[in-house]
């Protein structure tokens, strides 16, 4: 019973450590990433400086002295030696540069342009460039942040199930204490109502009949707690659905809850229609009893229980204090009880949302304050038999 | 002597304006004169470069010179012209046959290689 709740906070807490502390690491590996590059882009950025000061020096020897051929020494860079007028005198480049940059990156290449004051050789701008390398630092920074990160992740995952252990422990205990309880509550309440069943036969003084029966009434809510209690803790897993009679079933709970709507004075009105879904039976009796019984239970006194079953949905409406806006949303919510008057232990709407979920069926509720409520329970096509 | 003979090929040259015989009369009136008491070709039409920074200009400043001559007009240093004269006047039609055969002939473009 507590597993849920308890790895569900747990996965919560775990996705948003794991989560701010990727993005942590993605944060510093990026800006890592950044510094290296322009250290790197610095130091090739120097090292294009000497070479161009070196190919300055060739192109001026060269201009001063005749020569048949000038022969220069790329050592890697590409290159592009231009005149005044940005003609290339020769060029490896086939596109056109941005003359108004001196240095600049375009796709992982870092160009620099260097413009002469004396025009040796008539040359009076060269553009170098090269492609700068950004696997080595990707590798580099891999290697650090990746075994840096799994590690932060199991000492996130150690440390959150350190601190949650007490929590763990003290969910266990209560689930411990809720499964013993239920287990030893079956068998008083079963004497209780089996010996008011004998009281009620024999007891025929009207004011003695009163007493015997809100025992009845008494252990009756306590069986339905009990029975949800067992559906909660010892649901047998898996399950095999077959077609069940849901106008058999209603009439069923109807008549298990008989003594709640007369001693409320209720009026019934029911118009069901006869249909066959594919389900375990036990779930729709808990689904029926707990919506039924919350009817019952927050209807005026000499209300009105309207009860509607076609092909398409099972309608179940009352004419009880209804439900607020606010309340209509917390009613999802597990140990939500509507008034804190009426007894319970606030699962009913918890095993009713589970029923749906494990069926697909659609809860809808309609509901005003004062207005009564009005419970609709619609299932798929594929779930009629 | 030189000057005159220099005058006779370029008044030939002029006279029947033949394009055919252009590189040969280049080779003969202008790389001969100047391999001998003038300043060398190459080293002027680097200095040109160097000067106006582009064959294109250069080819224009040049021929700028050539059709009027002058101190200022020049690229030479003014004890150079002091030592060897202004070049004489050339006509645009001349002008327009020598100087890209000129240009062709030390093209820097042609020498420079990548390795």
């Amino acid at each position: 019973m507590y597993e849920k709740p308890l790895k569900a906070a747990l996965r919560q807490f775990r996705i948003l450590y794991l989560g701010s502390l990727l993005l942590l690491f993605l944060l510093l590996a990026f800006l890592a990433f950044t510094i290296e590059k322009e250290r790197l882009i610095s130091d090739e950025t120097r090292n294009m400086d000497r070479y161009l000061s070196d190919l300055e020096q060739t192109l001026k020897d060269h201009h001063f002295r005749h020569f048949d051929e000038l022969v220069i020494n790329t050592k890697g860079y590409r290159i592009g030696l231009y005149d005044i007028d940005h003609l290339p005198i020769i060029t490896q480049y086939s596109h056109n540069l941005p003359w108004s940059e001196i240095t600049w990156m375009e796709k992982d290449v870092l160009y620099s342009r260097h413009d002469f004051s004396l025009y040796f050789l008539g040359v009076t701008s060269i553009v170098i460039s090269k492609k700068i390398e950004t696997t080595p630092i990707l590798i580099r920074l891999t290697s650090v942040f990746v075994p840096l990160l799994w590690m932060m992740a199991l000492v996130g995952y150690l440390l959150s199930r350190i601190a949650l252990k007490p929590a763990r422990n003290a969910f266990e205990t209560v689930d411990t204490f809720i499964k013993h309880a239920t287990h030893d509550l079956n068998t008083p309440i079963a004497a209780i109502l089996s010996n008011a069943r004998i009281l009620e036969e024999k007891i025929t003084e009207p004011s003695l009949q009163r007493f015997v029966q809100r025992i009845s009434i008494g252990a009756k809510t306590l069986t339905g707690l009990y029975e949800d209690l067992v559906y909660l803790n010892f649901r047998p897993h898996p399950l095999i659905p077959k077609p069940e009679g849901i106008k058999a079933l209603i009439h069923e709970q109807l008549s298990l809850l008989e003594t709640l709507i007369e001693y409320k004075k209720l009026s019934v009105m029911t118009d069901l229609s006869e249909i066959k879904l594919t389900i375990y039976a036990d779930d729709f009796h808990r689904l029926l009893n707990n919506l039924l019984t919350n009817a019952i239970k927050y209807n005026k006194p000499k209300g009105l229980i309207v009860l509607t079953l076609t092909c398409e949905y099972l309608s179940i409406k009352d004419s009880g204090i209804g439900l607020s806006e606010v309340e209509k949303q917390k009613i999802h919510e597990r140990y939500w009880r509507g008034e804190s008057f009426e007894t319970g232990l606030g699962i009913g709407m918890e095993i009713v949302i589970r029923v749906c979920k494990t069926y697909n069926l659609t809860l809808e509720i309609h509901s005003a304050k004062n207005q009564g409520s009005e419970f609709i329970i619609r299932w798929p096509k594929s779930l009629i038999a | 002597m030189a000057k005159i003979s220099y005058r006779l090929v370029l008044g030939i040259l002029l006279l029947f304006n033949m394009p055919a015989f252009a590189k040969e009369s280049f080779e003969h009136a202008c790389v001969t004169c100047h391999s001998t008491n003038i300043p060398d070709l190459e080293m002027i039409y680097f200095r040109y470069l160097q000067t106006h920074g582009s064959t294109k200009r250069s080819q224009k400043a040049m021929r700028l010179y050539l059709l009027n001559p002058t101190i200022q007009g020049s690229t030479l240093p003014p004890q150079v012209l002091k030592s060897f004269g202004l070049h004489p006047p050339l006509s645009p039609a001349l002008l327009d046959q020598m100087l890209p055969l000129y240009f062709e002939r030390y093209d820097v473009k042609k020498r420079i290689q990548f390795k």
